[in-house]
């Protein structure tokens, strides 16, 4: 990290005393001072000054402040534990949404799968764009950890009156994706979709050094949720899409360009009536791979991919 | 002869007291009689029976109005179902048309009682009375009902609104004013029970005063009653950073914007691909999972007008995205009200005189307790009335008095010169 000058922290003394405490995460004084109204405009005065602290050992904001937006309306719980939702995240998946909106007529209804779910965002994200435009929606989030299902049963009340609807039904369970008979015990069984954000930096990866992980990351977001590689992707392609014929479709968030290519040899030894594509996300990072059968609506999810292999 | 037209206000006002005080005092009621006795000059003379007759071209265009009304009447009776469009003409046609009926009656009520006066002896002062307590006051109120209702609405008169405010010259003191430009206009949305809201405000680095602040204000029609604040708003007072004591003169600009609605914008406007630029704030290095980043703020850039709109105050990147290009569709929209008025100006022979762009369109003395309308030279003795939002209102109706009576002006001179 870069060292922070003694002018700067002195310019920012004299704008607020607390602004100098920020800059070690923020980086900037324009930064700091955004989060520094975020600060005192969601907390009461009584937590400023730990909350100052806090932030000041690069403890993450969203877990000061307990949520994170994702979307238009929902406000994500977040906390120790438990996975910040990220932007990327969000950016994706409110284009998968506009794309779902082509492929689905209103009468129809649609069963989705998400793996690793943690605060729940997507699964939530999901419900709220589409929860009027379908007959029928129903989503089942499936993580390993009991703090992850707890918070996101939590979100899903939080968020309530965005995603209250009789047609949709958004439910939290704990499972582990690497369980082969995991999908026979699940209460959804015939989903279409199948949604995942799941561990996806390499082990090798997992440092400040050379890994280009951030140091708010590692020290305080939990690895359950980071650290993962291929064995990943293979355990959710076989134990989710392709033991299950109604499966039309898949979309994981993934860190680099080997993860795509893994799934895209993965599903041409497998499976030759599927197509795979991936994304690069507005940042210029490979972001997703997309797959899905031929010759179904689902096709259409190559419009949300950079390219698609053959 | 001429030493009564002379006195004629003050035997006026002594009967108008009659009236108040419920009995007639001998002195009172001579100089009543004394009044009427040469009363056919001061009918044209006297200032309260005087009104400003409405111009025979609006006149002309009320009637061709009314026809369009039974025109749709017929064919409502015909029993068809009128499109959103025509009936929403239909509502503003059939009020326009009971004004215009009012106003016929009133103004043949006004001759019977002007002949009266003239022909009849015994029932003279019971008419004046009338003309003066009644008919007159009426007629005035219809006619400029009857104007403005003439008018063509403004095409974003159903529209809420956003207020853009930024300093202009004068350094501090400039961001001090905007500051309390803002907190007058808040304060203006909270005395009508309008809901608002401050979508974004950058305050100077050294937390006196604004760079920039963008206000919305939800109420629909807000936007044609605010309109007329677009302009450099001027303050001269002693700034709480002079410490000399001397007066500065300071400038903060205001511009008020329709506020589009995403389903206007969907039928209105679609950007092409290359319309739009979309920083953002990005995630160092690898972004996903890798980091955790809190910076949002989203600038938009909108190639084709060079239009620029940066929002950082929402968490969210989403919501400041939404943010920006809602200020940005509200913005091309006047941006090309504007223009269309431009052309049409320059297509017209005459040069018709605007509130639309004059700067400078007012003036807050501090020291003088005062605020001026430049543009219809309206002053108001009441800065702090005005500044917390009660008094601008008196401010605003001069304004529009004004504006009303230029575009009517005009729309005489269009009638004329389209016969």
């Amino acid at each position: 990290m870069p060292r922070i000058s003694p002018r700067l922290i002195l310019e920012a003394y004299k704008i607020h005393p607390y602004l100098p405490y920020l800059l070690p995460a923020c980086k900037t004084i324009f930064q700091a001072k955004l989060e520094l109204g975020w600060i005192i405009n969601e907390l009461p005065v009584s937590k400023h000054k730990s909350a100052i602290k806090k932030r000041f050992r690069l403890y993450p904001l969203q877990y000061i402040l307990g949520n994170q937006p994702f979307g238009s309306n929902l406000k994500i719980e977040c906390k120790k534990g438990v996975l910040i939702p990220r932007a990327d995240t969000e950016e994706w998946c409110m284009e998968l949404c506009k794309k779902l909106r082509k492929i689905k007529n209103p009468n129809d209804s649609l069963k989705v799968l998400e793996i690793c779910s943690g605060s729940g965002c997507i699964s939530l994200l999901i419900g709220e764009q589409l929860k009027d435009y379908l007959a029928e929606l129903d989503i089942l989030g499936v993580d390993v950890s009991q703090i992850c299902v707890d918070l996101s049963q939590k979100n899903l009340e939080l968020n309530h009156k965005y995603i209250n609807s009789n047609k949709t039904l958004i439910n939290f369970i704990k499972g582990d994706l690497f369980n082969k008979d995991l999908l026979s015990s699940l209460p959804i069984q015939n989903h279409e979709l199948v949604i995942s954000n799941p561990p996806y930096i390499p082990l090798e990866e997992y440092n400040v050094y050379h890994g280009g992980l951030e140091k708010s990351v590692i020290k305080y977001e939990p690895r359950l949720a980071l650290v993962g590689n291929l064995e990943v992707y293979k355990s959710l392609l076989d134990n989710f899409v392709f033991n299950n014929k109604s499966c039309k479709s898949f979309i994981f968030e993934v860190g680099n360009k080997k993860q795509i290519e893994f799934v895209r040899d993965y599903i041409l030894f497998k499976k030759f009536s599927w197509n795979v594509g991936y994304r690069i996300d507005s940042n210029g990072q490979y972001r997703n791979v997309v797959g899905w059968q031929r010759d179904c609506n689902y096709d259409l999810l190559q419009k949300m991919c950079t390219s698609i292999y053959n | 002869m001429n030493v009564i037209v002379r006195l004629n206000p003050v035997f006026w006002l002594s009967s108008r007291s009659l009236v108040v005080n419920g009995g007639r005092s001998l002195k009172n009621v001579f100089a009543f009689r004394g009044y009427l006795k040469y009363s056919t000059i001061s009918i044209h003379e006297n200032e309260n029976l005087k009104f400003e007759n409405i111009h025979p071209a609006l006149i002309k265009r009320a009637k061709q109005l009314k026809t369009e009304l039974l025109d749709l009447e017929k064919y409502l009776s015909e029993g068809k179902v009128l499109k959103a469009e025509e009936s929403k003409k239909f509502s503003q046609l059939s009020s326009l048309s009971r004004i215009y009926d009012e106003y016929g009656n009133e103004i043949n009520n006004y001759k019977e009682l002007i002949q009266l006066v003239e022909n009849d002896d015994s029932l003279k002062d019971d008419a004046l009375l009338e003309l003066e307590k009644s008919t007159v006051p009426r007629l005035k109120y219809l006619v400029s009902k009857l104007k403005t209702r003439l008018l063509p609405p403004h095409e974003f008169h159903d529209k809420p609104c956003i207020l853009e405010l930024r300093p202009g010259v004068g350094g501090n003191e400039a961001m001090i004013f905007t500051q309390d430009l803002l907190g007058m206009y808040e304060r203006y949305a909270q005395v009508h029970k309008w809901s608002y809201e401050v979508l974004s405000k950058n305050e100077h680095s050294s937390g006196i005063g604004l760079v920039d602040a963008v206000l919305v204000i939800n109420e629909p029609g807000s936007y044609n009653r605010l309109r007329l604040e677009s302009g450099v708003h001027r303050v001269q007072r002693i700034p709480e950073t002079e410490t000399k004591g001397r007066t500065h003169t300071s400038t903060a600009a205001v511009v008020v914007l329709p506020k589009m609605s995403e389903i206007d914008s969907n039928s209105e406007r679609k950007f092409g691909p290359d319309d739009l630029r979309i920083d953002v704030m990005r995630a160092s290095g690898k972004g996903g999972q890798h980091v955790n980043t809190t910076e949002s703020a989203v600038r938009i850039t909108h190639i084709p007008t060079g239009i620029v709109v940066s929002i950082q105050d929402e968490r969210s990147q989403h919501k400041n995205k939404a943010k920006a290009m809602m200020i940005l569709r509200s913005r091309l929209a006047e941006r090309e009200r504007l223009e269309r008025i431009e052309k049409e100006r320059s297509d017209r022979t005459s040069q018709v005189s605007s509130t639309d762009r004059s700067d400078k369109i007012r003036t807050y003395n501090y020291a003088q307790n005062r605020i001026t309308d430049h543009r219809c030279g309206f002053t108001l003795y009441d800065i702090e009335g005005c500044m917390s939002g009660e008094k601008l209102d008196d401010i605003m109706d001069a304004v529009e008095a004004k504006e009303t009576e230029d575009r009517s002006k005009s729309l005489i001179e269009e009638l004329e010169n389209g016969k």
